[in-house]
């Protein structure tokens, strides 16, 4: 089964650039420039169930944006995307129920309080039962090892151990559909081999799809068989992450691909 | 020589921070704005009570209607010109550990704020002089506000002590940033209640003897009603020299006391970050 | 019903972590209850003033307009309780990005952006004061309110507080369109000032102003014309309908801006 289907999605948007000095600023108030950033532009993927798919890309390649637009933050300019059933911009409760995200760069746990305040808030917020509660954070400490931290303020807490608390707040509904954005970013080699193995874990018992970005190869390599690559807002790549690594270093692949997209300009 | 450099010095500091506040021209409006709100209030108010007086001319707490109405919006106006606001800046310079730089510059802390405060005041302070002057001819054609030109030099000339005292009292109290986290809620509380108190809202007359006669020694009056009071005419030649006294003193006093309170923060703050 | 349900237990949840983060820095609960009393204090100055100088405002006594006091002080504690922090953060959360986390989240993101943070330390003070000066104001007026009026009296204080919410929201709403709002919404801000005074201080123009175009008069002046039996029946059904019709106005524009943040952005 396809649980998430992506078609010829778009997503173009406006800004304005400033020249230096004060003439150009009033200038600007009267007409400003307006420039075109095709952040995505035109992309064809399918995913199917129970999958964990790389998406990777360069800095501004247009992999944030794309899982904006299928968590459902931002609409896209044309085009069109399932995810679970459902199209994400509609933003439906039953969509939002079955699906997470995690920013790495975006933390949805209070600074001042012990993690768990934040599950119990997703816990009211999600509907989830007392019982079915208790059992999934219970394995999620266990899997994490983070129950010593469990009466720690989130700011005393490093980065690493952070990350975990973030996925299990993520986590608390047992969603169906995951959205990783650079969940080791930062992140020191051990905890990001904990996180690797924990997402893979979890993949393997819950069957949940996950689609992961990272800057690390080391993520993709050692989670994901199929890697979806793009760039400057158009697929790079979508395949076997082993017939790209025939014989090269999987960086070395992938910078060639990304090199073939800013040439070519195709999609793959 | 050397007393020539180190003029040039603070007048670096004072254009610096002038050309910084003329960013912020658009705040300075909103604030206008917004003080004139409660002018409005104010004015509806007094005019009210007045008007609901037995006797034709009633005089209350010392102030006849036209005198109330003059205070009232010059209150406002003189408001502005002592308001400060470096005291989040220190709070921030402490909590993002940015004091730092103050020990390499050769410029003591006092002089540096206070200087670069008087800097970012002038442009701001001379439109709000302007403002007042039009208001106040606009009050003589309308309510019937008297005033000698004289009176109007000597509050003047006595403003920029009123400027003074409420600066060095805030730059006394910021020190407490060196020991709260969140200093905000202290400056909050501390400028209304310096607002009330100095006679920003109402003449101080209103809140009875006792406390006028326990005001006459505290540093409050003498920002927002004093020079108020000799412009409205209400004030002896004594009371205006006892007034100038009682500023060179307050000001020293906050002056001794910044010293005191920030040495022991520096040590503080030194010794917390090793 | 199950949603409405729910959206209180969420609310229970958010109130429970404000507090337990409040109290987290003792220090600063302290001394935010100590600023908020300096501005208890400048609104009962008022009463004070009209107390010294035997005043009568648009034919209330001192002691009525010490009760309108009262009432606006109480209005102010759930203002300042429920709203006022959310309302500060909104510009914030839409800029820094905190407003993706929750689009995603199945709960109403109108409610999560505008009621996430429960204040415990400023309503206080006004609570404790605005019931002091109602029930001491009451009593000096040996005022007999029949059941009737009291009902109203508490319907309107409600219908008021949802009134607050709709127009001292609106202001904000504005920082999905513009960077910088801070100036504009300051003086708005400053206009809930003018529930300090009943408005029969103001001339007529400035009433019907207040009453009808930018409703701010309504929220604590009809609560107590109701209970000294003085607000006619169209006064008292616009009361209790434009509260309504704000809300679901403002309800449209913060569809309408949600629509634009997903629509622009990137």
């Amino acid at each position: 089964m396809q649980i998430i289907k992506v078609e010829n999605l778009k997503k173009h948007y406006d800004y304005y650039q400033k020249e230096q000095g004060l003439k150009n600023s009033l200038r600007n108030v009267i007409k400003r420039k307006k420039l075109k950033k095709e952040a995505v532009n035109g992309i064809n993927f399918n995913i199917e169930a129970g999958e964990i798919v790389g998406f990777i890309g360069p800095n501004g390649a247009g992999k944030t944006t794309t899982l904006k637009m299928l968590s459902g933050i931002l609409f896209p300019t044309s085009g069109t995307a399932t995810v679970g059933g459902f199209t994400p911009w509609e933003r439906k409760k039953a969509f939002k129920m079955g699906f997470s995200i995690v920013m790495g760069q975006k933390t949805q746990l209070n600074w001042d309080l012990p993690a768990i305040e934040t599950f119990n808030l997703n816990k009211c917020i999600y509907e989830v039962d007392d019982a079915v509660y208790k059992k999934t954070v219970g394995e999620l400490v266990e899997l994490l090892g983070v129950e010593p931290l469990m009466k720690t303020q989130v700011r005393r807490l490093s980065l690493g151990e952070r990350m975990k608390m973030e996925l299990i707040a993520a986590l608390v509904h047992r969603p169906k559909i995951i959205f990783l954005d650079e969940p080791t970013i930062g992140l020191d080699f051990v905890s990001q081999k904990t996180i690797r193995e924990f997402i893979r874990h979890y993949n393997e018992e819950t069957g949940a799809t996950i689609l992961l970005t990272s800057h690390y190869v080391g993520d993709i390599e050692s989670l994901c068989k199929r890697a979806i690559v793009i760039n400057e807002g158009l697929l790079a790549y979508d395949g076997n992450l082993s017939d790209i690594v025939v014989d090269s270093t999987i960086e070395e692949a992938i910078t060639k691909l990304y090199e073939n997209g800013e040439n070519g300009g195709g999609t793959g | 020589m050397k007393i020539m450099k180190v003029l040039k010095k603070y007048a670096a500091i004072f254009k610096l921070e002038m050309q910084a506040k003329m960013e912020y021209r658009m705040d300075f409006l909103m604030s206008l704005i917004s003080g004139g709100f409660t002018v409005i209030i104010q004015l509806f108010l007094w005019t009210a009570i007045y008007g609901g007086q037995a006797e034709e001319e009633a005089v209350l707490f010392g102030y006849e209607y036209s005198q109330m109405v003059v205070y009232i919006v010059m209150a406002a106006i003189m408001a502005r010109i002592v308001a400060t606001g470096f005291e989040y800046d220190i709070m921030s310079d402490i909590m993002e550990g940015n004091m730092n730089r103050f020990f390499v510059q050769p410029v003591g802390h006092m002089s540096y704020r206070i200087v670069g405060f008087l800097g970012a005041k002038v442009v701001e302070n001379l439109m709000a002089i302007i403002i007042g002057s039009v208001l106040l001819i606009v009050l003589v054609f309308t309510v019937g506000a008297e005033f000698s030109f004289l009176n109007i030099l000597v509050a003047l000339a006595i403003a920029p002590l009123s400027l003074l005292i409420n600066a060095m009292m805030f730059y006394f109290l910021s020190a407490t940033s060196f020991w709260l986290t969140w200093g905000w809620g202290v400056f909050n509380g501390w400028g209304v209640v310096t607002t009330i108190l100095s006679g920003g809202i109402f003449p101080i007359g209103v809140f009875g003897e006792t406390i006028v006669g326990i005001l006459r020694f505290l540093p409050f009056q003498y920002i927002i009603y004093f020079p108020l009071n000799i412009v409205v005419g209400n004030a002896t030649r004594a009371q205006v020299f006892e007034g100038v006294a009682m500023q060179l003193v307050w000001i020293l006093i906050f002056m001794g006391l910044s010293k005191l309170y920030w040495r022991v923060g520096m040590k503080k703050y030194i010794a917390a970050r090793g | 019903m199950k949603e409405i349900r729910k959206h209180l237990r969420v609310y229970k949840q958010f109130a429970k972590i404000c507090i337990m983060q409040q109290l987290e820095y003792r220090a600063n609960f302290i001394i935010g209850i100590g600023a908020e009393c300096a501005w208890l204090a400048t609104k009962l100055i008022y009463s004070f003033i009209v107390h010294q100088t035997n005043s009568t405002v648009g034919g209330l006594s001192p002691d009525e307009i010490t009760l309108f006091i009262g009432t606006f002080i109480l209005l102010t504690a759930l203002y300042t309780g429920m709203f006022m922090m959310n309302f500060f953060f909104i510009p914030h959360r839409v800029r820094g990005g905190e407003l993706d986390l929750m689009l995603v989240k199945p709960i109403s993101t109108q409610f999560h952006l505008t009621m996430r943070e429960v204040d415990f330390a400023i309503p206080i003070p006004n609570i404790i004061g605005g019931v002091i000066t109602v029930a001491v104001s009451w009593s000096r007026l040996g005022l007999e309110a029949g059941f009737v009026q009291i009902v109203t009296y508490i319907c309107l204080i409600i219908s008021g507080t949802v009134l607050t919410y709709s127009i001292f929201l609106i202001p904000y709403l504005l920082s999905f369109w513009a960077v910088k709002v801070q100036a504009v919404t300051d003086v708005a801000d400053r206009m809930w000032d003018f529930n300090n005074m009943p408005m029969q201080i103001y001339n007529n123009w400035l009433q019907r102003l207040g009453i009808f175009l930018i409703p701010v008069f309504v929220i604590a002046n009809f609560p107590v014309m109701a209970l000294f039996e003085n607000l006619p029946l169209f006064y008292l059904l616009w009361g209790l309908i434009i509260p309504v019709v704000l809300f679901f106005a403002v309800k449209k524009i913060f569809d309408f801006a949600v629509k634009r943040y997903s629509s622009a952005g990137g």
